[in-house]
């Protein structure tokens, strides 16, 4: 009767551990990449990253434009922009117990130059501080001898000095207004340099710096552990399961409230939601976003914060998604551009570089229906390629509808009438298991065939592996990207977007001579007033020029159970909100 | 007998060595640039791909990537899966317990199911038993095994709030992590015996029913069929004819003699059993969260992680090896007339 | 013995109605079930361009215009005396084989006038399931026959000559088989991309081996029976009794075999389509249309069965087919095994 008496005792302690008060509990899909905030470049290793390391400052709660004082208490920049000053916060302790002073900054930040792994996101910092994205052996090159090394070297140390224990130097090849920001990205945060020496990582000196550069951090320590300055320090990682994190009793600032945060790996959508709503997870990724609203609407414990309400909060998303129209397409051998020529049976290689093509393209697409379909019913426009909540963007900059006769008089005038008369033939791929870039991929594809029956496009899922492929070998004529932010600064999507060196402009051969001088000038303007006028410029070109087709942007809203308070949403960070900040009730 | 075993478990080498070079083939038929897909996850990084080829010598020919991992492996290294983000071997043993703990709980009542209720239709035939196992058993397995898992867990665990999915709760887990507890087998339910947890054995068995009671239900639908149909093919074989004849109680017959020989079949079908117990389980494991080898292969596959799915095919070699041995066995054990030279 | 008792029976009918296995199989209901349930799958894969001209008209897709027709003019396809009548049944483009999207949003939207059984993600239920019994039909017996024919032949040579030539042929099935089919299906479909031919492929590997290792196995045990020997004792050559003797004994179960096997393949792809691995989304298959349904299966709060629809529809087709398949393949055993002896 006892034993009997003990099981039902246990059973019955079992089930009311649903929603521990002193636990916050987030599912999703998607693994942790690294804990190296080196290494990192992605934002399920970011939200972990960030509430354990911290940077020398930090973002103010919702705010993208103003910061906190973390692990510095003020700074200064010298008037040509060039030297980036900061005192340190003293009486910091690391998770492990050591001391927190400037040669761990000096380490941390010489630690990303020197390492630069290749996909990671370090050339951030590379660029400013060495001058190059590229890590030190295409610095210095194939047939490098000591001295070029030994050149190299000195750039490091001399890009990051302390001058005391509590005051570091940053020395910058050029005046870079985004480097105060660009100090915000992972790459930037601080790390415990004595015990990852102690644990085999890069010693910090000249002698050991050949064997580090550009390796792939993951195969050492700092991938699986962890010592940083935060709130919380690590308690386990188990890859593609389980990550645990417990408060910090020596955080030198305001202690957090929760003792523990889990973050669990769990693939299936509906178990997930299932979670939600039965307390036993505080967050969870909705698979189908906006869509499986309707699944937790009305739930109990459940609070919905949806910017869509019209009493909801003033959020707005930072991605933006653009369908890109390559200039310059690889035609050999090639399934994708049918024959490859002008002949109504495909397209040529360089296809998109008449503007009235791309006007063409602009005006078919149905903005309308995109954002019924994708962000159900909840969609902004955009006016550039810039989240509306940054420094220049420009709402008084038209944008494009669906304007069939617009675009039938742009098709028509495309390559002196000859497309409108042949027609034309191609596919466009998205890769599999997106479905708001297949949506989009169809509505283009619908808009297009509309106007003349002679435009046929065919609409194609891959995998990543051959979407990658085709990319690399830029035989996609068109293709649907969407980019987040790294750091906090407008020419980390002009550039990307429009100007010459950008990442998605050179990979569709996209180059305005006119884009590409402003964009230098913004790139080394300090004075944000003068940046902001010029980013609308910009903004204007690219709307005469149409590049790139925007897609809408999704509206942001968060479900989350309701005995959560105190988040919010940054979209500068990975996790939206810090775990320090939140409590239970 | 012996002798036999050993000779089949010596060419165990062979076959893994068969297995591995086929998937390494196979993952040469992708260009450089895909199989450094499974390095590259986003968008951003897509901009270092040539360093990442060269880093990773994607671009070599294949008996040389082979070589290099065939020389890690013997001693032991199976390299690093980058769809988990750890070492192989550490992925494989945070996982192979949940497999192979849901396998030995699913395959005794799958057996009992399916060979007592394929024996039960195949007794009765025609009769109105057998039609309605009959038709039970086709509609379960034609019911994709994700579709009753997630009506289960809706029911019992968003419905009633028991049961749930996972190891573990996520509070006995922390203990767990925090310490205090002895992973003597890795296997919870088992070590939280060994620990004197009660409490935790109890929540660890709550979260296998679920799983457990899908599994069961799909796989006896298959094996109900194939016991009924065997078995009636050897009630009417002649041997059963003569005994009857020979004036043999029905019932004794029936047991005796039928069964034996049905089971001939029924231990072929055990190779196949495995396999979908393995097939079953990456199914059951995605939706109730149950970190186990299944799944480790399906993100491996989908991610085009060839060290795991090396590491994967070797382990599933030996496994499959090791049965088919036993299967052979049981075939001689179960009928006398096979003799092996 | 008196005359009167061999009075001849009067049957009605054409010959072959009355041949003995024929007049067995009629007396089985459930076989003539089968049957029909199949003539009637048979025809809706058939007639599937006619029977779907509504939404070919209404929803979004290029499959009248790759048959030279515009949206308008959809209904001409019902009509047995143009040219698009017959180019529709006999050979459509590959854009037919595309569910036309009724709307964009993810939402099922339930039966309505052109939608007769609903929606599901955007995409037709209807269209889907009457164009995606064309495809599990030609995946099912491609990959069906693909199988019991290399079975047959590689089974024949392992069973046959044994020694050597057997062991290396076991061993190729061992290596095939160290994988699960699912998870070297992932595998491969990865590698060659996601279509219809690498899912024919890859499901085509793993289908002869199952027949081949039966038949090596059933004539091993036979090899061994007195018939045999005795019959070789009398002189017979060795291909003579191979197909005069074993052959017939095994053909008949690997006839109850595949046919379950053609019912069970289209589960199979199921499970691919689950994982992503499936077709590409879009494409009519019922696989895909299941899993469309993992999001709905439990409707919304306090609405457990609104998207029923969704699952039902799919579901039940699968169901029918594979239990349409089981019931054919027992009416034949019941059929041929009375006839072998």
């Amino acid at each position: 009767m006892k034993k009997i008496l003990v099981i039902l005792v246990a059973m019955g302690m079992a089930l009311a551990f649903a929603g521990d008060p002193n636990t916050y509990v987030e599912q999703s899909f998607g693994d942790i990449d690294t804990l190296d905030p080196t290494q990192a470049y992605d934002s399920a290793s970011g939200q972990v990253i960030e509430n354990v390391y911290e940077g020398l400052y930090g973002y103010k709660g919702e705010s993208i434009t103003e910061y906190v004082p973390l692990l510095a208490t003020s700074y200064e920049i010298s008037d040509d922009g060039k030297t980036y000053t900061y005192h340190l916060r003293e009486g910091v302790k690391f998770h492990s117990g050591n001391d927190f002073s400037c040669k761990d900054v000096e380490y941390s930040i010489q630690r990303t130059l020197v390492t630069n792994p290749p996909d990671s996101g370090s050339w951030i910092l590379m660029e400013p501080l060495m001058g190059t994205g590229g890590n030190i052996n295409d610095m210095v090159g194939e047939d490098a001898d000591d001295a070029a090394y030994a050149d190299a070297w000195a750039k490091v140390d001399n890009a990051v000095v302390c001058l005391d224990d509590n005051t570091v130097q940053f020395n910058l090849q050029f005046g870079d207004p985004a480097f105060f920001s660009k100090m915000l990205f992972y790459a930037g945060y601080i790390v415990d340099s004595q015990w990852a020496i102690e644990n085999g990582m890069w010693d910090g000196t000249e002698a050991t710096m050949k064997d580090w550069i550009g390796v792939d951090l993951r195969d050492s320590y700092l991938q699986t552990h962890m010592s940083g300055t935060g709130a919380y320090k690590m308690l386990a990682w188990e890859p593609g399961i389980q990550f645990s994190a417990e408060k910090f009793d020596g955080y030198w600032g305001e202690p957090a409230k929760l003792q523990n945060i889990v973050l669990q790996q769990v693939e299936e959508n509906a178990s997930r939601i299932e979670a939600l709503k039965r307390g036993d997870a505080d967050l969870v990724a909705l698979g189908s976003g906006r869509a499986d609203l309707a699944k937790v609407q009305g739930q109990p414990g459940i609070r919905i914060t949806d910017a869509a309400d019209p009493d909801g909060p003033d959020w707005s998303s930072v991605v933006v998604g653009a369908v890109f129209m390559a200039q310059n397409i690889a035609t050999e051998e090639n399934p994708y551009v049918g024959s490859g020529q002008l002949d109504g049976e495909g397209i040529p290689a360089n296809f998109f570089s008449d503007v009235h093509v791309r006007k063409c393209m602009n005006y078919a697409f149905d903005p309308d229906t995109y954002i019924e379909a994708v962000r159900q019913g909840k969609g902004r426009k955009l006016t550039m390629a810039l989240p509306p909540s940054y420094l220049g963007y420009d709402d008084t900059i038209p944008t494009y509808s669906l304007d069939l006769e617009k675009a039938t008089e742009h098709c028509k005038a495309a390559w002196g009438g000859q497309l409108w008369e042949k027609g034309m033939k191609f596919t466009l791929l998205y890769n599999t298991g997106n479905l708001g870039r297949q949506t989009a991929a169809e509505i283009v594809k619908d808009g297009l065939e509309a106007i003349n029956p002679k435009f046929r496009i065919d609409v194609k899922g891959v995998q990543w592996s051959d979407f990658l492929g085709a990319r690399r070998a830029k035989k996609l004529p068109m293709s649907i990207v969407g980019w987040i932010p790294d750091y906090a600064d407008p020419d980390n999507y002009i550039h990307t977007f429009y100007a010459k060196g950008g990442y998605y402009a050179d990979g569709s051969d996209y180059s305005n001579p006119e884009i590409n001088e402003l964009d230098q000038q913004a790139r080394t303007e300090v004075d944000p007033k003068v940046r902001e006028f010029l980013y609308s410029q910009i903004g204007r070109i690219a709307y005469d020029d149409a590049p790139v087709i925007l897609l809408p942007q999704g509206v942001p809203f968060r479900v989350i159970r309701d005995e959560v308070k105190g988040d919010y949403r940054n979209p500068m960070l990975s996790g939206s909100w810090l775990w320090k900040d939140m409590w239970k009730e | 007998m012996l002798t036999f075993i050993i000779r089949r478990l010596m060419m165990l080498p062979i076959t893994l060595i068969g297995v591995t070079i086929f998937v390494i083939l196979l993952t040469q038929l992708l260009s450089p640039t895909q199989r450094a897909a499974a390095y590259v996850k986003s968008e951003a990084q897509l901009k270092n791909i040539e360093n990442v080829i060269e880093q990773y010598g994607i671009d070599k020919p294949w008996y040389i990537q082979y070589g290099n991992w065939l020389k890690q492996a013997v001693q032991g290294n199976f390299g690093f899966s980058k769809s988990t983000g750890e070492p192989v071997l550490t992925a494989f043993w945070r996982r192979f317990p949940n497999t192979v703990e849901l396998a030995i709980l699913v395959i005794i009542p799958t057996l009992l199911f399916g060979i007592g209720f394929g024996v039960l239709a195949a007794l009765n035939r025609d009769s109105l038993i057998d039609q309605i196992i009959r038709a039970s058993a086709t509609m379960l397995w034609s019911l994709p095994t994700f579709v009753l898992a997630i009506w289960l867990l809706a029911i019992f665990y968003g419905g009633l709030g028991w049961f749930g999915f996972g190891q573990v709760s996520t509070a006995h887990k922390l203990e767990i992590i925090k310490g205090g507890f002895n992973n003597y087998t890795h296997f919870m339910l088992i070590d939280s015996l060994l620990n004197g947890r009660f409490d935790i054995f109890w929540d660890a068995a709550g979260k296998l029913v679920l799983p457990v009671v899908t599994m069961v239900a799909v796989v006896s639908a298959m094996i109900i069929r194939v016991m009924r149909s065997t078995l009636l093919d050897v009630l009417n074989q002649d041997f059963v004819r003569t005994a009857r004849a020979k004036g043999l109680e029905s019932s004794k017959v029936n047991y005796k003699h039928a069964l034996r020989n049905a089971l001939i079949p029924i231990v072929t079908l055990g190779g196949g059993l495995l396999m979908g117990l393995i097939e079953g389980a990456t199914i059951v494991e995605y939706i109730f969260a149950r970190p186990g080898v299944g799944s480790l292969m399906v993100t491996a596959s989908l991610q085009l992680d060839i060290a795991t799915l090396l590491a994967s095919a070797t382990f599933l070699a030996i496994v499959t090896v090791i049965s088919f041995v036993l299967i052979d066995v049981l075939y001689a054990v179960v009928d006398p007339r096979i003799r092996y030279s | 013995m008196s005359e009167e008792l061999f009075v001849p029976i009067k049957r009605r009918g054409p010959k072959w109605w009355n041949t003995k296995p024929m007049r067995r199989f009629r007396r089985n209901p459930l076989g003539i079930i089968g049957m029909i349930i199949l003539a009637l799958f048979l025809l809706m894969a058939l007639f599937a361009p006619q029977l779907t001209t509504t939404q070919l008209g209404k929803y979004k897709s290029n499959c009248t215009r790759d048959l030279g027709i515009s949206k308008l003019e959809a209904k001409q396809i019902l009509n047995p005396s143009k040219l698009v009548f017959w180019r529709s049944i006999i050979n459509p483009p590959g854009s037919c084989y595309k569910i036309p999207r009724a709307s964009y949003s993810e939402i099922p939207t339930p039966p309505n006038e052109y939608s007769p059984l609903g929606t599901s993600n955007g995409y037709d239920i209807f269209y889907g399931l009457v164009w995606g019994t064309r495809l599990a039909l030609l995946v099912g017996i491609v990959v069906t026959g693909l199988g019991v024919f290399f079975g047959i032949i590689i089974g024949s040579i392992a069973g046959y000559f044994g020694g050597v030539i057997d062991t290396v042929i076991m061993k190729i099935i061992e290596i095939i088989f160290a994988i699960p089919p699912l998870i070297f299906s992932m595998i491969i479909i990865s590698i060659l991309g996601q279509s219809l031919r690498s899912i024919l492929i890859a499901l085509s590997i793993f289908s002869w081996t199952g027949y081949a290792r039966f038949i090596r196995g059933e004539i091993l045990g036979v090899r061994q029976n007195d018939f045999v020997d005795a019959a070789r004792g009398l002189g017979a050559g060795n291909i003579r009794i191979m197909f005069k003797h074993i052959l017939p004994n095994v053909i008949s179960n690997v006839l109850i075999i595949a046919s379950l096997q053609i019912g069970t393949v289209v589960l199979s792809v199921a499970g691919l389509s689950f994982l992503g691995l499936g077709p590409a989304v879009g494409t009519a298959d019922w696989g895909q249309m299941v899993s469309f349904a993992r999001s709905w299966v439990t409707g919304l709060p306090g609405q457990p069965f609104l998207y029923w629809y969704v699952l039902f529809w799919p579901g039940l087709t699968i169901v029918l087919f594979a239990l349409s398949w089981n019931l054919l393949g027992d009416a034949i055993r019941d059929v041929l095994d009375v006839r072998s002896h």
